[in-house]
């Protein structure tokens, strides 16, 4: 028996599943998500939390492939989910088309909106172009709210989305909603993850990689910069062009109050707490930025403020210890919890010894 | 970092988990400990609440109303046998937070939930009527009392266009005037836009010039531009349908201007604040509010809420918020006694059945007094107008509109 894992072909050591650990990773990861639903069938607060982090997680991912791959800093993410869930609610409610359907319909709207404002990437780099993006963010906020486009945005007061139903079956504002739509969240952001990391492994992935280290350096390497930039905003506003469109659908009601800067800024922020061109940084910056003020309420709160004698004091404190928190990680781990996870699975690996 | 090695940082980190760990088992321990009064049944309900968002600063003294009756009323004995227990989150005005909210409530079967804004009212008007959960919010928007929309959503005032309505039928009586003009002066969000299309319409029913509208946003630190056609057009009248913030930015900018208009101010445009914020610009404008202020003690529920003040927190100021998160309560607790004393199971669909039986019942003087019928669930049609004189809120008249049936939910 070998005493350890030793690759003969070059295939080999390219495989998407390398190690038996990963097989084994994986195959627990699997076993989790089927038995998840199954386990909360009747607690729909983790069901909403499972399908919450599904859906923001397409858009992460989205978002990853642009900043973290191809380097694009995008302050628009926001807006791009946004066009994908208008898109497709108003394709649904004018026009009566299915839920799949219409769900496409918001991804390309998305995308074709995303790529308008992946021209500017031509010219502009870093700071720059996120405030390029960052017009994407107040130019959709413009639209939304604006009463002449009532007609067709609802204005501000937003828009009821009507029910989505698959195959027959509806599944979307019934009380058992949070239940049927798992089954068509975690699948799609399973899959868009499965797709977004075979992806960057191709020849895409690597001249994104490319023009991210030196754009310069990946021209002259022959690498069309401006093609594979503008994928690159394609590709990930049509991931928050689907996540927007199943958020619609699940949450029941659109309101433009939702897609502000300050969920573009989440995007960012989940992206940079997670891992910057890492998959499971998206998983881990998502789940992290969304979970961490819902467990301060439930858990960091109650457990301090019986110290704290005014209970809103104890309230109060929430934003700061979130804040406080995330600029700690950044301070130990500038690259993202998911390093943090590397480094302690390194040392794990060469215990008891130091190196 | 370069003092802290990977070693030390994977210690420290260790530490620090393994001591959240020990907290939450010692929290455990803790629950377990004190062994909770088993004689009485717990009946719970669900609270949202705005604190640390942007609405945080009229949302805290609402929030500290309704948790206030809460109390007292389990001090004083329950709730038609019931203790009641309030799970109240801080959802900072977030929509997914409400609704992670809202799925919590769901989960532990609330048969009513006390909201706050326009965001999560709508947001959850479907769900909960599809779960059958009573909603009252301080989102006093007319579509909230058309129960063929909002079979599940009760509010305990007036609603808005109401109060816009009655604020107009004062002003006219008052103007002296034929053809008195008046202009809209409103946030372009759905608590600004939604009382303007009906409040239009009576505007013209009696007899006013209506002038082009303004919009003055929630954060506007100016609003010249806006009031200097206001000026030019020469409105007798202006309605501001903003929030405290924008409505003071409002009237100190058209004293600025030597504007001689009378602005009709909303309900959640002022309160006691109002009067430092704005100084003397807010003199002689109408300010509406169909309830009481705070610490008038010629209504009768006063002597409690001054009961809870004197006895909680006798350092802290409240507003008129303060009543609405009271009243709110109030009319929540009622239902769900409604319900037990007639030895029925508490549920939502129960206390929306109780509750639509109620007649001009009186919230103890706090508010108009409530009628909430099956296929209307206007509370009432009275509001009050209010204004400043000499640095004071003085009453200035009360308005009363009769209950028609096309006003329904518009």
């Amino acid at each position: 028996m070998p005493s350890g894992v030793f690759k003969t072909s070059y295939a080999e050591d390219m495989a998407f599943i390398r190690w038996p650990i990963h097989r084994i990773a994986l195959t627990l990861a699997a076993i989790f998500l089927l038995t998840y639903p199954f386990v909360f069938r009747n607690n729909i607060y983790m069901l909403y939390w499972a399908n919450y982090i599904a859906i923001f997680l397409i858009a992460t991912l989205g978002i990853n492939i642009l900043t973290g791959y191809a380097g694009q800093i995008s302050l628009g993410h926001g807006a791009f989910m946004a066009v994908g869930a208008y898109a497709s609610t108003i394709t649904a409610i004018k026009l009566g088309l299915p839920f799949p359907l219409t769900v496409f319909i918001g991804a390309i709207s998305s995308m074709l909106f995303g790529l308008i404002f992946g021209i500017p990437s031509l010219k502009l780099k870093g700071f720059y172009l996120a405030i390029a993006t960052l017009a994407a963010q107040y130019l959709v906020d413009f639209l939304l709210v604006n009463p002449k486009l009532a007609w067709l945005t609802g204005g501000s007061s937003g828009l009821i989305v009507p029910e989505a139903s698959l195959m027959g079956f509806e599944i979307t504002k019934l009380s058992g909603s949070d239940f049927y739509f798992y089954f068509v969240t975690v699948p799609l952001a399973v899959f868009f993850f499965i797709f977004a990391a075979n992806l960057t492994r191709s020849d895409v992935g690597r001249a994104w990689v490319a023009i991210r280290d030196n754009d310069i350096a990946a021209e002259i390497m022959g690498i069309n910069v401006f093609k594979y930039k503008l994928l690159a905003f394609a590709i990930a506003s049509f991931y928050a062009g689907i996540a927007g469109s199943l958020w619609a659908y699940y949450i029941g009601y659109l309101t433009p109050e939702h897609y502000t800067i300050a969920l573009s800024i989440d995007f960012v922020a989940m992206i940079l707490i997670g891992g910057l061109g890492r998959h499971w940084g998206s998983l881990v910056g998502t789940v992290f930025v969304l979970t961490l003020p819902e467990v301060l309420k439930r858990v960091i709160i109650p457990a301090i403020s019986g110290f704290v004698p005014v209970t809103f004091t104890a309230e109060s404190l929430r934003p700061i210890i979130f804040g406080a928190i995330i600029i700690l990680f950044l301070i130990a781990e500038p690259h993202g919890i998911v390093e943090l996870l590397r480094k302690v699975k390194e040392y794990l690996r060469l215990f008891p010894f130091p190196y | 970092m370069k003092g802290v090695t990977r070693r030390d940082f994977l210690k420290y980190v260790g530490v620090a988990g393994s001591m959240a760990f020990g907290v939450q088992f010692l929290g455990c321990a803790q629950k377990t400990a004190t062994p909770t009064p088993a004689a009485k049944k717990e009946i719970t309900i669900g609270a949202l609440f705005d604190i640390t968002g942007p609405t945080g600063d009229v949302g805290k003294d609402y929030a500290q109303g309704v948790k206030d009756y809460v109390r007292l009323a389990n001090e004083r004995g329950g709730v038609g046998g019931y203790t009641v227990k309030l799970a109240s989150v801080d959802y900072a005005y977030k929509v997914p937070e409400a609704l992670s909210a809202y799925k919590n409530f769901k989960s532990m079967n609330v048969p009513g939930i006390i909201g706050w804004g326009t965001g999560d009212t709508d947001a959850l008007k479907q769900d909960v009527a599809r779960d059958e959960i009573v909603y009252i919010s301080a989102s006093y928007s007319p579509k909230l009392t058309n129960p063929a929309e909002a079979p599940y959503n009760f509010v305990t005032i007036t609603d808005y266009t109401s109060q816009l309505r009655a604020v107009l039928k004062f002003a006219k009586e008052n103007s002296g005037k034929d053809k008195p003009k008046v202009v809209f002066i409103y946030p372009n969000v759905p608590y600004g836009t939604d009382p303007i299309e009906g409040g239009k319409e009576y505007a013209q029913e009696l007899g006013f010039e209506i002038g082009g509208d303004e919009i003055v946003g929630l954060k506007a630190t100016s609003a010249m531009e806006q009031l200097q056609r206001v000026k030019e057009f020469g409105a007798d009248f202006a309605w501001v349908g903003g929030t405290i913030s924008s409505t003071s930015v409002i009237l100190k900018n058209a004293m600025d201007l030597g504007m001689d208009t009378t602005f009709m101010v909303n309900v959640w445009g002022w309160d006691k604040r109002i009067v430092k914020l704005a100084g003397e610009a807010a003199e002689g404008h109408y300010y509406n509010w169909p309830g009481v202020l705070w610490g008038d003690t010629s209504a009768k529920g006063m002597a409690d809420i001054m009961y809870a003040h004197t006895t909680w927190h006798p350092n802290d100021e409240h507003t008129i918020h303060y009543i609405k998160g009271w009243v709110n309560a109030m009319m929540m607790l009622k239902g769900i006694d409604m319900v037990a004393e007639k030895g029925e199971e508490v549920t939502g669909a129960k206390i929306k059945q109780e509750l639509e039986t109620l007649r001009n019942y009186d919230p103890e003087g706090l508010v108009p007094p409530i009628s909430w019928y099956p296929d209307d669930h206007r509370p009432s049609m009275v509001s009050k107008i209010y204004t400043v004189k000499g640095g004071e809120i003085k009453l200035l008249g009360k308005e009363e509109l009769e209950r028609r049936k096309d006003w329904l939910g518009k």
